[in-house]
């Protein structure tokens, strides 16, 4: 099932670097749930920019509450996790299990950070009063971070079937890439999401 | 492992980072952080971040190897979304500044 459309020699446990031209990663499921929850984001990006002209001067004032260096560092994380995650990958295709395990755990530990940061940051935002009721800015603030944290938690789960494919003799690369898949989407929806509540004026 | 994908890798990161570093700078150039609306810094902020996106899909998700249909639709999802998000800021400044 999970070898569709993909050549044979392409994926098993032993594959050397080199790749045909043109080979699909992961499974075709996973980028099938990538793109719906991309556009399904997208259209909720859409509703906030069209919600922020309608009030600027509130959506501008709000955002002055946020911490744009907690913001810059919940990047900076993920950005790093995503790194570890595609040199996990890069390690399993080569066979060097060590080297793929080293990196699966270490991009575990870099969501560990995110989310300890995310959960101090919101603690800091409801100390100072703002809540979900706060504002028209901060509805959404709390939404999308919170929906976002949501995927991140379900990224546990497949950090987790990576760690356990890694440590199988008989390994499947291709849910290996599924988790990396999966977990790089957490990552470039975040990019959006910092950009409109963090970055944009 | 493979050295010189290796070391791909680690210059996609590299500019992953210091494109997010750069943008802190941006905005906190100036003395304290800029809070006034900017379509410029706005419209460049949101095709920067796709862009990143976009280094995300290609190098660390291999979209870039992937078949035709995959890298268009990455593509198709790039621009439509530049679109419904530039589209109603820069409506909303045009009317605002009117």
């Amino acid at each position: 099932m999970t070898n569709l459309a993909i050549p044979a020699g392409a994926r098993n446990a032993t594959s050397g670097t080199a790749r045909p031209a043109r080979t699909l990663p992961a499974t075709p499921d996973i980028w099938f749930f990538v793109f719906f929850e991309a556009f399904l984001f997208t259209a909720y990006f859409t509703v906030y920019m069209v919600r922020r002209t309608q009030d600027v001067g509130l959506f501008l004032q709000s955002q002055a509450q946020l911490s744009l260096a907690t913001g810059v560092v919940n990047t900076l994380i993920l950005l790093v996790s995503s790194w570890s995650m595609a040199r996990c990958v890069q390690a399993a295709r080569e066979g060097s299990m060590q080297a793929a395990l080293r990196n699966a755990f270490l991009t575990i530990g870099f969501a560990l950070a995110f989310l300890i940061v995310k959960v101090s940051e919101w603690t800091v935002e409801i100390e100072k009063g703002f809540s979900f009721t706060t504002n028209g800015f901060f509805a959404f603030y709390y939404f999308l971070t919170a929906i976002h944290f949501i995927h991140l938690l379900i990224g546990f789960i497949f950090l987790g079937v990576v760690v356990h494919q890694l440590r199988q003799p008989v390994r499947s690369q291709p849910l290996i890439e599924t988790g990396a898949t999966y977990w790089h989407m957490v990552d470039f929806l975040w990019i959006m999401i910092f950009a409109l509540l963090y970055l944009m004026r | 492992m493979n050295a010189a994908f290796e070391k791909r890798l680690g210059i996609v990161w590299a500019i992953l980072s210091a494109i997010t570093a750069a943008q802190y700078l941006v905005l906190t150039a100036g003395k304290g952080i800029l809070f006034a609306p900017n379509a410029a810094l706005t419209t460049s902020v949101i095709v920067v971040s796709l862009v990143k996106v976009r280094l995300i899909l290609r190098e660390f998700m291999d979209v870039r190897h992937a078949p035709a249909l995959l890298r268009r639709v990455a593509d198709i999802w790039l621009a439509v979304t530049a679109a419904s998000l530039l589209g109603p800021y820069l409506a909303g400044s045009l009317l605002w500044a009117s």
